[in-house]
């Protein structure tokens, strides 16, 4: 029983990463800004809000790293064995311009961080650049894979800042189990906006292609669940804490924030100076794993549709269109330097637009392709399981037509 | 007439009396035969899927008329062991061995002639992707722009390997890739997707697997491999592998997953690979192995010929002999060379070389390699601290060490004329 138990973990551990890393990334910039506004906004009467896409999350995610682990295959090579030429140019397109805009949105989250941390953003932003480029182009998956796990703890400041922001425990319990809806158009337009950020398409070709080039298998499904969700719910502690750090000091005091940029400065006076410091670290951290995973995401899902070489693995001349998407992607990552901060609002408008043209797409290609049997063999949905996942899937995307419909006609939402 | 099956997808067709409506799905051809004539065309009917004979289909310019009474076409159902066009190879990956490509069929040409259907080649490249994308319009612009003519690959060389279903097709016949070199097959396996890696490694004799398997540069991906193969088939791999690899490319797995291959071995090669395996890989003993000769010095030389043609087979390397007393110290060396060209009635003894250079199980990597260039050394033996000999350590261990040390490149490169 004690060695089946230590085998376990030992598998676990060999297992471990994509769920982990794909889970954290998904507190990028344009998270940390939306939890920070919800805090700072609204309190706490928002949190319960994330307990639920928690769950949309976990569903999701888990999907995708079945099919990976089922079909060894990425989601963009499925898709384009199973719809064809059209639907993959389409869908490749789409991922193509959000996450491209989402990347610059990163770097922007890189600037401002560094900013506020006394270093210039022209120093900042192309070291950064560099320092991605050359992890992933000199170093090896395990490289790659160490380092994001490393860099996972950086998170850990969130939940210090949370506790530095000295919260009345009571009324956050409160927040998270008691669902309070309010009218308020800016309140609906920002449960949108966090569901928005949280389950975006990027996340299903990353983790799906993570745990296609690690090589897992049918075999190792348990560990990959279990990663899922220990992935999921660690961003989502992540994110509490954020919205907990701005509802306990700056939404009391009444001050409201359109940036995460800005609640880090704002926390400085009520939490004091190093709970706003660490706010910073997590943002630039944050910022920094996600324009180092936007791009290779990217790169990895256009060579795999069209049938270019996609390992990671691989050298530059190798494989040239991958790589050298890559670079261009964070060529146009720096080039936020010379932006006006006015046009980066629209790029992150933008990004979220195509994301949530994007999303039902996705969503229901996944669906479809997990129900298949000459796809998935035995590892199909269950019938609950597909109760929950179209149930959700249907709510996702009503939710995010409705983001696109408040992004298009109401500048003001985010 | 020649034509794209791409074309036919999703259209319609009328039944002989022009009143049943159905749509184009898919052409099927029998398994396991060497034909090039589909054989049932499958159609999307009001009451679900229906296939009839692909004989009986007349494809005009206007549309299609399949022949047969509309009451006779059968139900049709995945099950059947027919390989499906669209279903199992459009769209899907090609290995191109002779290229070492892995391409995909953007589309299928057919030939349709005196009511029947053959399939002439598939069609890769970028002309037959834009034209799947754009109609003729995109195909046009591509030849014209990218001056790229219509690349195909002929029928009869688009050989399914593994299950019918199995997505994975080669450009050549199976028994011809099979023959190709490890390295080669290696260098294909990093670009196959995970099934298809089983598959072709279980297509493959177990030393040619083992050879592939030991050739494929990602530790990473090799490790993967090994997990996934079921655990007898993996270990069977292994035991073909020298020692000293087994040990290296187990230390990747997770514990557990290394004994269950190493549990599935025979015992004498399961031991001294778990026995290499307890040494750090950046070691002598990490990097030896235990497949070299050793004789004792009071044996003659034509003794010695006699017993190292009978292990010759299993050793890894048999140019450098080794020569060790009783306690199995090491006591000298020579070479082949040495031993051909002494008489046959001389004692081993009085031939070898001593003392001999050797490493310890504990000196690092590049101590050995080091050694080892400055010697000129093919092989080099290790010893525990006592001067039992353990293994030894073959230039093929080092050779990437030796080269970074000697700034081979470099050298490589000035010695090229300018």
């Amino acid at each position: 029983m004690r060695r089946a138990l230590f085998s376990r973990i030992a598998i676990f551990l060999a297992v471990v990463g994509p769920g982990i890393i794909t889970g954290n990334v998904d507190n990028d910039a344009g998270g940390i800004t939306t939890y920070s506004i919800a805090g700072a906004n609204y309190g706490y009467s928002m949190l319960w809000v994330l307990l639920l896409v928690t769950i949309a999350l976990v569903v999701v995610q888990e999907m995708s790293a079945r099919l990976g682990a089922v079909t060894g295959k990425g989601l963009a090579d499925l898709i384009r064995e199973r719809y064809g030429v059209k639907t993959a140019v389409f869908t490749i397109v789409l991922l193509v311009l959000a996450n491209l805009a989402t990347t610059i949105s990163e770097f922007a989250g890189v600037a401002a961080a560094s900013e506020i941390l006394g270093i210039s953003r022209y120093i900042a932003v192309p070291i950064v650049a560099l320092f991605v480029w050359a992890l992933v182009v000199r170093g090896s998956f395990k490289v790659v894979e160490r380092t994001m796990l490393v860099l996972v703890l950086l998170f850990g400041t969130y939940i210090i800042s949370g506790f530095m922001a000295r919260p009345v425990w009571s009324e956050v319990w409160r927040g998270l189990l008691v669902p309070s809806i309010s009218h308020d158009p800016g309140y609906i337009a920002l449960v949108i906006a966090l569901t928005g950020t949280t389950i975006t398409p990027w996340m299903q070709f990353y983790q799906q292609a993570l745990v296609v080039d690690k090589g897992l298998g049918q075999a190792d499904l348990p560990y990959i669940r279990a990663d899922t969700y220990l992935g999921a719910v660690m961003t989502d502690v992540m994110s509490f804490f954020m919205i907990v750090a701005c509802g306990a000091t700056l939404f009391p005091n009444g001050i409201r924030v359109e940036s995460a940029a800005e609640a880090a400065i704002a926390l400085r006076p009520f939490a004091g100076r190093y709970a706003s410091l660490l706010f910073a670290i997590g943002l630039f951290n944050a910022s920094t794993m996600a324009a180092s995973v936007l791009p290779l995401s990217t790169a990895h899902a256009v060579a795999e549709a069209f049938g270019f070489e996609s390992n990671i693995g691989t050298g530059f001349r190798d494989a040239p269109v991958f790589w050298g998407l890559y670079t261009f992607f964070l060529a146009v990552g720096t080039s936020i330097l010379i932006f006006p901060r006015a046009n980066l609002i629209k790029v992150m408008l933008f990004s979220q637009t195509v994301n949530g043209i994007l999303l039902p797409f996705i969503l229901i290609a996944m669906l479809r392709l997990v129900n298949d049997r000459r796809v998935m063999g035995r590892h199909t949905n269950g019938r609950v399981a597909n109760a929950i996942a179209w149930a959700q899937a249907i709510t996702l995307i009503v939710l995010t037509f409705m983001l696109i419909y408040q992004t298009l006609f109401h500048q003001s939402s985010i | 007439m020649r034509l794209y099956l791409s074309s036919l997808q999703g259209r319609r067709v009328m039944d002989a009396k022009g009143d049943k409506l159905a749509r184009f799905v898919d052409l099927t051809i029998p398994t396991g035969q060497a034909t090039a004539e589909a054989k049932h065309v499958i159609l999307r009917t009001q009451e679900g899927l229906r296939r009839a004979d692909a004989h009986r289909l007349v494809i005009g310019q206007e549309g299609m008329i399949c022949e047969q009474p509309y009451d006779s076409w059968e139900a049709f159902d995945d099950t059947q062991a027919e390989v499906r066009l669209i279903e199992d190879v459009m769209d899907k990956q090609v290995v191109d061995i002779g290229n070492r490509k892995i391409i995909r069929v953007n589309d299928i040409v057919l030939d349709y002639t005196a009511a029947r259907v053959l399939i002439r080649a598939v069609c890769v490249g970028p002309t037959s992707f834009l034209r799947r994308l754009g109609g003729e319009r995109l195909a046009g612009v591509s030849r014209s722009l990218l001056k790229n003519r219509e690349t195909t690959i002929d029928w009869h060389h688009v050989m399914p390997l593994g299950s019918v279903h199995s997505a994975l097709r080669l450009a050549v016949p199976w028994d011809k890739a099979a023959a190709f070199h490890p390295a080669d097959l290696a260098m294909l396996m990093e670009d196959l997707d995970s099934q298809e890696q089983i598959a072709m490694l279980s297509n493959l004799d177990l030393e040619k697997a083992a050879d592939t398997l030991a050739s494929i540069e990602e530790d990473q991906l090799r490790a993967a491999i090994l997990r996934r193969l079921a655990p007898e088939k993996a270990s069977d791999i292994v035991e073909e592998m020298s020692p000293d690899d087994a040990a290296d490319f187990l230390a990747d797995l997770p514990a557990p997953d290394a004994d269950a291959i190493l549990d599935g071995m025979e015992k004498p090669s399961s031991e001294s690979v778990r026995r290499l395996m307890e040494y750090d890989e950046r070691t002598a003993g990490g990097i030896m192995t235990t497949e070299f000769v050793a004789l004792p010095p009071d044996i003659a030389v034509d003794e010695a010929i006699k017993r190292i043609r009978a292990i010759a087979e299993e050793a890894e390397a048999i140019y450098y002999i080794y020569v060790v007393d009783a306690e199995n110290h090491l006591a000298g060396v020579f070479s082949l060379r040495e031993l051909i060209v002494s008489k046959s009635k001389d004692l081993l003894g009085s031939i070898m070389t001593e003392p001999v250079i050797h490493a310890e199980t504990e000196w690092s990597d590049h101590e050995c390699a080091d050694l080892m260039a400055r010697y000129d050394f093919i092989s080099l033996p290790v010893t525990d601290a006592d001067e039992h000999l353990l293994g030894i350590i073959t230039i093929d261990d080092v050779i990437d060490l030796v080269m970074e040390r000697g700034g081979w490149r470099r050298r490589a490169q000035r010695r090229r004329p300018a």
